[in-house]
């Protein structure tokens, strides 16, 4: 099977299928752009994605080669975010830093299936939680200032549960 | 690639300051990175979360607040409990700014016949509208959102009465309405509920109570 090399932010190369990197939508437009030669061994930059999150990207796209391509988002469908398989939850019960460094990588390299159940997995981490709690969970500074914050809390009163 | 352009600096980069706080910056960008993924990511997560977790989600951060306000997100709305004047306003401000709003739930709720107004007012496109046991709603102005709101799929007037009969009158006009639910309304006769089975042409499934239990009448 031809093979094509991944270059990480840091300089370390990794041989992957071209089938597989082509699960990235960003390296296969680049590969068809470029007309890249299948027979060299051309080496791809990704100066967005170091090692250690190319590695989980390389890691998460091996398993999910086979996998039907993921369909278009339908804004009428109801999101459901219970259906994550369990190999997938277990492959992000990472830290924060690395689940976030994952999204941006899935997000810049075009990876629907990786970008989806990223993004699913921080919206559980998100649901139930008063805003204090997401701040502390995602270590996000509250830049309001106490007057902004007690309008953005009265705004949002009405709808409190009762 | 034009992708990559999506990666901005940060933005509170402190360039003033020396290069050792640089690094530090950089360092807590990394780790304190959620309040700068991009708009599109922000959304994505952001569509899976319901009314409540949007409202705690506004309450983060500015970024966030300003990514939780994007009518995108708000398909649906629920009012419930507003007993102040100040809560109604709030309400109809919402109303205002989710344009794209298919389905409202009002119930308990102080001046019901201000938030119908601005209903339809704002929303003519809105498809599921449920009013629960809002008394001396203005019959005159529900006949106003049947009027304007002309593409209402469901209906749900559980509780919510109207001692001007006409208005039952009026339920024909909404030509895509397939679910209606009249239960608990009092003043209603047997004979509306015939005329409404008959002059509704596309309805599938209407609801009134009899013996306090819903029953279904088919159409």
């Amino acid at each position: 099977m031809p093979q094509i090399k991944l270059q990480s932010s840091d300089g370390e190369t990794f041989a992957v299928d071209v089938e597989i990197a082509k699960c990235s939508v960003t390296i296969k437009t680049m590969l068809e752009d470029l007309g890249m030669d299948e027979e060299e061994e051309e080496v791809v930059p990704l100066p967005n994605v170091n090692s250690a999150i190319l590695k989980k990207v390389i890691q998460w796209a091996t398993y999910h080669k086979d996998d039907p391509p993921p369909p278009e988002d339908d804004e009428n469908k109801e999101k459901r975010t219970d259906d994550i398989s369990s190999w997938d939850a277990d492959f992000l019960k990472v830290d924060q830093g690395t689940l976030f460094e994952l999204i941006l990588a899935a997000n810049y390299l075009d990876i629907k299936g990786l970008l989806d159940v990223t993004c699913k997995t921080v919206a559980n981490m998100i649901k139930g939680k008063a805003p204090e709690e997401i701040r502390k969970t995602f270590n996000i500074k509250n830049d309001f200032t106490a007057s902004e914050e007690e309008q953005v809390r009265k705004e949002n009163e009405w709808c409190e549960e009762k | 690639m034009n992708k990559s352009k999506k990666f901005s600096l940060p933005q509170s980069l402190e360039l003033s300051e020396n290069k050792s706080s640089l690094f530090r910056n950089e360092f807590e960008n990394t780790v304190k990175g959620y309040n700068r993924l991009p708009e599109d990511v922000l959304l994505r997560i952001f569509s899976h979360l319901n009314q409540k977790d949007l409202n705690s989600v506004q309450q983060v951060c500015q970024k966030w607040k300003q990514g939780a306000l994007n009518p995108s997100l708000w398909k649906n709305l629920k009012f419930q409990g507003l007993h102040t004047t100040e809560s109604v306003n709030m309400a109809m401000r919402k109303i205002w700014m989710f344009e794209q709003l298919e389905e409202i739930y009002i119930k308990d709720v102080m001046e019901a016949s201000a938030l119908l107004r601005q209903i339809y007012r704002c929303l003519p496109n809105l498809q599921y509208l449920i009013i629960r046991y809002c008394d001396n709603l203005s019959c005159q102005t529900m006949k106003a959102v049947l009027r304007k709101c002309k593409n209402l799929k469901l209906l749900d007037l559980k509780g919510t009465s109207f001692r001007d009969i006409s208005f039952y009158d009026y339920l024909p006009r909404l030509e895509h309405l397939k679910v209606l639910n009249l239960s608990d309304n009092a003043s209603l006769t047997t004979k509306d509920m015939i005329d409404i089975s008959l002059n509704c042409r596309n309805l599938e499934e209407f609801y009134v109570s009899l013996l306090k239990t819903d029953t279904k009448i088919s159409s």
